[in-house]
């Protein structure tokens, strides 16, 4: 039995809602959870059959996703009160990502560039509808966005937050923050694991965890050992 | 004059030892203006020791009249050394926070300071900063300040009016371990009367995310003991601390890189019991009689074993038939653990696996010796051993 599988923090739709976003979903899958969803819930919040596992499973390998790109994706701040944010979810998460960081970013325009699309969100009640961009390129599509919020917004973002070298100040300031004697690649791993630094293109972390953690260990003589391990009185 | 990108090297480098990690805040939205403090908080980045990086956190200057034997940036550590002082405008730090805040690498603002010319002043600066985001550039993301020992009852009103926490250290658990580390500061005058405002002001609606405090521990000849008389009572009704943080004393001038994994024991065994208290409730008298007769907390042992093997006659428990507060003293069992067992309880599922234990998020290990499952006691002859303490 999987860790996850008993627990039910979460309602049956909830579960059933996100597992439906999962890339192994399949419509024959949607069919079959929906049964199991207006028949027996329970058995998904509880994941206590076969199948209400897998729902809880996939379902929670999502919510997962959204929860972490929200906080790890890096945004570039444009003066149409844009804020442009690259990420390579493994789930149809692009859009939930995109409105989750609208509500953080209430005044702002979100685009979120996946691999294969693109998602477009904001909280403004200024903007009613915004319209769907299909353009490939990435430069031009973000040309076109710009242009459609020029039109439609007259603010504009001040110069001085725009930051032309933020992540290269950001870098700097990451790295000052770093204690090497409290060095704990265990939690860092746990936190940040590998596959989610390249999904949400961390890369001043995955940079600095690579100076930082994957230095060759000094030579493992008796007397290291003990000093790592000794124990205080 | 050092540039923008050298200040933030220098104060983030000397802010790196203050702790903050909750930045949650209960305040209410305000639309159209920039940020939100989510009432979950939220952790945009980790560092390779672990820590979150959740919030700018920096120093408004590194410049200090104090003498702290512990401090980076005190009068006594920095004699005969070179070292560059240097001082953030308001306009400069406000204009980094929301730089940062809009590229989605922070969830806001922690700001410190040491004692430039006197602590007045420095109140004032981190007054204008905090009024700048707040009020000119409209920045509702969460803010976390940290008052200066001897501040005036004015600027700490308005300081608490625009952040959405403040803390004071305290450092040491008391007026004679105080006094062992600086000479300059008072701990009655320069702590405790600043400390002594802050439920009064909480209570006036300011501060919505609480107050806390910092300990450093090793600096002084302190015992455990004394740290957790002063904790126990800052829990107390009469202060209402939200949090309290504890910060191993790293040595200054040490070449040490790496120092080893014992040294942090201390550290980790105060935040055990910091969290028994606070959070699965336990009383300041039993906490207390971990402590051994030297006045330390033994570091080989769990505290929350410790303290169920001494009460053998509460235990085991029946885990079908038991309340949220019994549960909630089993070693392995958290609070999330706790309230899935107590949910499934009231929903009438009977657990009659270990499995399912595992499933919760019981640690297995520690917990069974402990619980009944099925009117099956868990007790194998080793644990047995274990459990009696035999």
């Amino acid at each position: 039995m999987k860790k996850t599988s008993f627990i039910c923090d979460r309602s049956a739709r909830e579960y059933f809602q996100a597992a439906c976003l999962h890339i192994k979903t399949t419509e024959d899958f949607v069919l079959k959870a929906n049964e199991l969803y207006q028949s027996s819930p329970h058995e998904i919040t509880t994941g206590c059959t076969i199948l209400g596992k897998l729902i809880k499973r996939r379902a929670n390998a999502v919510l997962r996703e959204i929860h972490q790109l929200s906080a790890y994706i890096r945004l570039k701040p444009l003066p149409e009160m844009l804020l442009v944010g690259k990420c390579h979810p493994d789930h149809k998460t692009g859009h939930l990502i995109a409105k989750s960081l609208a509500k953080r970013f209430g005044n702002f325009i979100i685009l979120v560039i996946t691999p294969n699309d693109n998602y477009l969100a904001t909280e403004r009640t200024d903007i009613l509808i915004i319209p769907e961009f299909k353009e490939q390129d990435e430069k031009i599509l973000i040309h076109q966005i710009r242009e459609f919020a020029d039109k439609i917004l007259t603010e504009r973002l001040p110069v001085e937050f725009l930051l032309e070298d933020g992540d290269f100040l950001w870098e700097q300031y990451y790295e000052t923050q770093f204690l090497e004697q409290r060095l704990n690649k265990r939690l860092f791993h746990r936190f940040i694991p590998k596959y989610v630094m390249k999904k949400a293109n961390m890369n001043i972390e995955k940079k600095f965890y690579e100076d930082v953690l994957e230095k060759p260990e000094e030579t493992r003589t008796l007397d290291n050992f003990f000093k790592k391990n000794a124990i205080v009185k | 004059m050092p540039s923008i990108l050298e200040k933030l090297r220098i104060l983030g480098e000397a802010a790196k030892y203050d702790l903050c990690a909750s930045t949650a805040s209960p305040r209410a939205h305000t639309p159209g203006l920039l940020g939100r403090a989510a009432a979950s908080g939220v952790c945009h980045s980790f560092l390779p020791d672990g820590r979150c990086i959740s919030l700018l956190k920096i120093l408004i200057t590194n410049q200090c009249i104090h003498d702290c034997a512990y401090c980076v940036n005190s009068t006594s550590n920095i004699k005969g050394k070179k070292r560059v002082s240097t001082s953030f405008e308001p306009e400069e730090l406000a204009q980094l926070t929301i730089g940062f805040y809009l590229r989605n690498y922070i969830e806001g603002l922690f700001i410190s300071s040491g004692v430039g010319k006197s602590a007045e002043c420095q109140a004032e600066i981190m007054h204008e900063t905090l009024e700048l985001l707040r009020l000119k550039y409209g920045f509702d993301g969460y803010i976390h300040a940290k008052v200066l020992p001897g501040i005036n009852l004015d600027n700490l009103k308005r300081i608490a009016e625009l952040a959405d926490r403040v803390s004071i250290n305290v450092e040491l658990p008391n007026k004679i371990r105080f006094a062992e580390t600086c000479s300059t500061k008072d701990y009655q005058n320069d702590i405790l009367r600043v400390t002594k405002w802050l439920p009064d002001l909480q209570s006036r609606g300011h501060i919505p995310a609480g107050y806390t405090t910092q300990y450093v521990i090793g600096a002084a000849s302190e015992t455990d003991k004394e740290i957790l008389e002063s904790i126990f009572d800052f829990y107390t009704t009469n202060w209402n601390f939200k949090r309290q943080y504890y910060s191993t004393c790293l040595p200054i001038d040490s070449r040490q890189k790496s120092l080893p994994r014992s040294f942090f024991q201390r550290e980790h065994r105060l935040y055990q019991i910091d969290w028994l208290r606070r959070i699965y409730k336990f009383t300041s008298k039993e906490l207390m009689t971990i402590v051994n007769d030297e006045g330390f907390i033994p570091l080989k042992e769990d505290p929350k074993i410790t303290l169920a093997r001494r009460n053998h006659d509460f235990f085991p428990i029946d885990i079908n038939d038991c309340k949220y507060m019994d549960l909630m003293r089993v070693p392995g069992i958290g609070q999330l653990s706790a309230n899935r067992i107590i949910k499934l309880q009231n929903q009438g599922v009977k657990i009659t696996k270990t499995q399912q234990l595992k499933s919760i998020g019981v640690v297995l290990k520690r917990a069974l010796p402990f619980l009944t499952i099925g009117e099956k006691t868990q007790l194998t002859l080793d644990n047995f051993t274990k459990t009696k303490g035999k």
